[in-house]
């Protein structure tokens, strides 16, 4: 059965093509909630809410672009509607240079430490991160998905990039003293 | 092993394909929440259908409420309803006018014996140049005021105040908001309340509904114009101001009258000299209580009524009261009629000097009462409304379905006596046709249309054998061999029956069925019980049958069938009576569903042998109508 018949089932609200469905995407939209959510707690609670927001909005997926990019969004924008609702994002907005570039030592850091710093950034840094850099979202868009302005956008993901930057030295700091 | 790297790099080659599988415990909640909100999703239809049932049942109620008011009521020109306090349901009784001198305003009396609550305030002032003698009359309470145009004067469009000045002496002006003795002052001040307003409306087009069939069919129309309405009869009456008060918008609304003067010059012609008005309001009542009053002038004058109950906070602690006080140009004297409310604490004289002021504070649960049968009216209307456009159509043109369950009222056996005691079992089958309505009146349809229908049955426990010499009771012979069907166990009842016997491998048990078909032509009648966006219909009315269809088999236990042949028995033309209910959805403008479970009883039927038996068949009617 090919993934437009599948959505299809899903759209008459078909419980076997659900299953399906979702044992198809889940785990690239678990990744997906990962990286936005606070933790994996979180971000499991978001997995679900995602998933049943998709189901209950399939029957406006018109079978243009990709599923997988509609479902994405679909997933992304439910964390962003949960954390707004929650007013995390009021956190107070702070100048900072924008740099283009920050560099790193990059050694064999391991995924679930990168996770980790990303959970732990405050809220709308790590969305702004996760939006620009991971999603390929343009300063414009996050700006109005977040309803924040653009220069916002930017000074928040400057500050991002410090703050990973700065753990994942620390890191390495710890882990490898001498790496330089 | 370390080098210097884009931490956005970095991150984005790390996230690029990474996936991780969620517990299984998600989907496992995620099904949980899909399957309950399928549940879910039947229960709102039933709440809302629940809802529907509760509105239409509180639809019928009122407008059964009304229907009695209407019959009550037994005034053709219903002006203006003045209800001084609805919760205390006190009738009102309306003004004849014969006394009156007639103005450009022509007042209708109306009864108004609603014991309804509503509130309409009417305040109807005229301004008459010269203001002779005034006849103060103590009249019912109500007073109804009529215009020319026969749109109600009183539906309210404003929220008036209206001041009467106590005393009218000769005015040779008069101020509006002047009140000075000896001159009948009418302040009319218009507060445009919307919402004040669009309450009234709903308000009063309950009552007005309820007064206007009896008078005029188109009373709807008129309710939802009282603002024109009330701006014509000012027009047309020039130097008459109707000022409609409502109380109710404001919810406390107050009512000042200050006035009653016996002697009233007026001077001014375009002004009004003569308030009558009334809405005053014991506080214990807590009704309000406005009346206008209202007379058929030829002339132009116009008696305005009005109940006061008044809390007075005037000297003049005799008179409360109320008055409107028309003054006729040419110098006919006026008609007053104050009604002292029941609930007035003091009666007020209309003398020179009288009255009072009175404020009424409307408690709100009066209002809340108010903007439930406001509400409850509104709807009553819309229904109406649908209900009128619907009647507009009346021609309804319906294909229909029915499966048909077939029976007998009693045992019996149209083919032979003999077979009375056996069981039959009866088909049911399908029936199918056109039906066309066409509504004689609101309520009344008259329908016919042609449907086809197959009535069978088969008897059971018979034996059959062929035969050149014999048939079958009542079936036409054939010229070969006719196949004899009887009763179990009775035997060759032939002469030969000697010669046959040696064949007994000829007789079969099995079962007879016999098969009628007709062309049904229903005329019928349909009352309406009820006819809104949902409908029920009382339908009486008969059938005619013609045969297209007859044939008798038989089967035997084995399956195989044999054609005996065709009944003789069987009418070419038969009836049936026919009684049923209707149910009826309007989903659409113009087209309805409907639901009629019908019984008909075949009458004359079968023309001889018919056995006793009395067969009847149950249709359930179903289709979709289109009305044009």
């Amino acid at each position: 059965m090919g993934l437009e018949q599948l959505i299809k089932d899903c759209q008459e609200n078909s419980i076997k093509a659900q299953e399906q469905l979702y044992r198809l995407f889940a785990p690239k939209l678990f990744a997906v909630c990962l990286k936005y959510s606070r933790s994996r707690v979180d971000a499991e609670d978001n997995l679900q809410d995602g998933f049943l927001l998709i189901f209950k909005k399939i029957n406006q997926y018109r079978f243009e672009g990709s599923f997988e990019g509609w479902a994405k969004r679909v997933m992304v924008n439910n964390v962003l509607q949960k954390y707004r609702t929650e007013g995390i994002f009021e956190i107070v907005t702070e100048n900072m240079p924008e740099e283009a570039e920050v560099e790193i030592e990059a050694d064999d850091i391991p995924m679930d430490y990168l996770m980790a710093i990303i959970q732990q950034l405050p809220d709308r840094y790590r969305m702004v991160f996760n939006l620009y850099v991971i999603d390929g979202y343009s300063h414009k868009e996050i700006a109005s998905m977040l309803n924040i302005a653009d220069g916002t956008s930017k000074s928040n993901l400057a500050r991002a990039r410090m703050i990973l930057k700065e753990k994942i030295e620390t890191r390495q700091g710890n882990t490898i003293p001498t790496a330089k | 092993m370390s080098e210097k790297k884009n931490i956005d790099r970095l991150f984005q080659e790390k996230f690029k394909d990474f996936e991780e599988n969620p517990p299984e415990v998600i989907w496992d909640n995620i099904r949980e929440e899909l399957e309950e909100k399928k549940k879910k999703r039947v229960i709102p239809i039933w709440i809302r259908l629940s809802g529907v049932a509760a509105i239409l049942v509180m639809g019928l109620l009122l407008r059964l409420y009304f229907t009695n008011i209407e019959n009550n009521g037994t005034t053709d020109n219903p002006m203006v309803i003045d209800n001084a306090n609805g919760a205390q349901g006190i009738p009102l009784k309306t003004l004849p006018t014969d006394k009156l001198p007639k103005n450009d305003i022509n007042t209708d009396d109306v009864y108004n014996r609603s014991k309804k609550p509503t509130l309409n305030d009417n305040v109807v002032v005229d301004a008459n140049e010269n203001n002779n003698g005034f006849d103060n009359t103590k009249t019912g309470k109500t007073v109804n005021a009529k215009n020319k145009h026969t749109k109600p004067f009183s539906t309210p469009s404003k929220n008036a105040v209206v001041y009467n000045s106590k005393s009218n002496k000769a005015n040779s002006t008069n101020s509006g908001s002047v009140t000075q003795p000896g001159n009948a002052v009418v302040n009319n001040i218009a507060l445009p309340d919307d919402n004040a307003a669009s309450k009234n409306n709903g308000i009063a087009t309950t009552a007005k509904n309820t007064l206007s069939n009896s008078g005029n069919q188109h009373n709807s129309a008129v309710a939802t114009n009282p603002f024109d309405t009330s701006k014509n009869n000012a027009k047309s009456n020039s130097g008459i101001k109707s000022d409609i008060s409502d109380k109710a918008t404001a919810n406390s609304a107050v009512a000042t009258n200050r006035t009653t003067s016996s002697g009233n010059k007026a001077t001014g012609k375009a002004q009004n000299n003569n308030g009558a008005t009334l809405n005053n309001l014991t506080q214990k009542n807590n009704a309000i209580a406005g009346n206008a009053a209202s007379t058929n002038n030829a002339t132009g004058t116009i008696n305005p009524a009005g109940k006061n109950n008044i809390n007075d906070n005037n000297d003049n602690s005799n008179s409360t009261a109320v008055a409107a006080i028309g003054a006729d140009k040419e110098g006919q004297p006026l008609n007053n009629a104050a009604t002292p409310p029941v609930t007035i604490n003091k009666d007020i004289p209309l003398t020179e000097t009288a009255i009072a002021a009175t404020d009424t504070v409307k408690p709100e649960n009066e209002l809340e009462k108010l903007l439930r049968e406001k509400e409850a009216g509104k709807k009553e209307e819309k229904d109406k409304a649908l209900a009128d456009n619907a009647k507009t159509n009346k021609w309804n043109v319906k294909p229909q379905l029915a499966p048909v369950f077939y029976n007998s009222l009693s045992q019996g056996s149209p083919i032979d006596g003999q077979f009375a005691g056996n069981a039959k079992s009866y088909e049911n089958d399908l029936s199918y046709g056109v039906g066309v309505n066409y509504a004689l009146t609101k309520k009344i349809t008259i329908r016919s249309g042609v449907n086809t229908l197959n009535l069978n049955y088969e008897t059971q426990g018979v034996e059959f054998y062929a035969s050149l010499s014999k048939s079958t009771t009542n079936v036409a012979a054939r010229t070969n061999a006719n196949i004899v069907v009887q009763n179990q166990g009775t035997g060759y009842a032939t002469p030969n029956a000697f010669f046959e016997n040696q064949m007994p491998a000829g007789t079969f048990n099995g079962s007879m069925m016999q098969k009628t078909g007709y062309v049904e032509v229903p005329v019928e009648m349909a009352y309406a019980l009820l006819d809104k966006k949902f409908g029920i219909d009382i339908i009486g009315g008969v059938s005619t049958l013609f045969l297209n269809g007859n044939n008798v088999s038989v089967v035997s236990t084995q399956g195989y069938t044999t054609n005996v042949g065709q009944a003789q028995n069987l009418n070419s033309i038969h009836f049936s009576t026919n009684v049923g209910v209707g149910f009826k959805y309007r989903f659409f403008k113009s087209f309805e569903a409907n639901f009629e479970p019908m019984f008909k009883y075949q009458v004359n039927t079968f023309s001889r042998d018919s056995g006793n038996f009395k067969p009847y068949f149950i249709g359930l009617y179903s289709g979709i109508s289109f009305s044009f």
